[in-house]
């Protein structure tokens, strides 16, 4: 049975888009300069980055917004 | 070129792709892997990989000093990669990631473990900041 999560899923509010944040730079340039620490570590830290520019966002949206640009950076 | 495969390469070591399979597999792991954790999970990449090739590159990764081999009285071997000692601070604005090394902190980390009743065995450390305005550099 296929997926049928609607488009503007709730799970969506509150990520933010790459191209719309001035931030963007400043989390991947931290995670990308921890290369010689694990993975989680270097994902901690962007994290925290990503955090101090947007301290009204929840733990958990900063986590999945983060996340999102790290394996997008991937993919590209 | 990853961070290890560089150190590789300056050491001398001819870089196949089965050995930068291996490398990439220590270089992500956030254990102290054994022969055979690294052969599985270098399996997964490449099925081509034997647990004698896996042997053989740990072991010169060994003489070259690229690795740590650490004896948990298991009757068997684990590694992890021999980076260089340092710590990171994060520009919080910039995203910049400096590395820097602390001899005071790391005797204050060994007489920490210690005063509690400890033997420093390993720790990470990574520090956050903002830059002063009126700051050095």
């Amino acid at each position: 049975m296929p997926c049928q999560l609607p488009t503007e899923s709730p799970l969506q509010n509150g990520i933010k888009k790459a191209a719309d944040c001035k931030c963007y730079g400043a989390v991947m340039r931290t995670y990308k300069s921890m290369n010689d620490v694990p993975q989680t570590i270097a994902m901690d830290a962007a994290k925290r980055v990503y955090r101090f520019h947007h301290p009204e966002d929840t733990k958990l949206d900063a986590a999945i917004t983060v996340e999102r640009w790290i394996n997008e950076s991937r993919v590209q | 070129m990853s961070d290890l495969e560089d150190k590789c390469a300056q050491a001398g070591l001819k870089m196949t792709g089965q050995r930068k399979v291996i490398l990439k597999v220590l270089s992500k792991a956030e254990d102290h892997p054994s022969v055979e954790d690294v052969y599985d999970r270098a399996k997964k990449a490449d099925k081509s990989i034997s647990i004698a090739t896996v042997y053989r590159t740990l072991g010169l990764l060994d003489e070259l000093d690229l690795v740590i081999r650490h004896e948990f009285q298991e009757g068997y071997s684990r590694y992890e990669v021999n980076w260089d000692h340092h710590h990171h601070l994060v520009d919080l604005e910039s995203g910049k990631v400096i590395e820097f090394q602390n001899d005071e902190l790391e005797k204050l980390k060994v007489k920490i473990a210690k005063d509690l009743g400890y033997e420093l065995v390993d720790h990470r450390l990574e520090l956050y900041g903002k830059k002063l305005k009126n700051g050095k550099k």
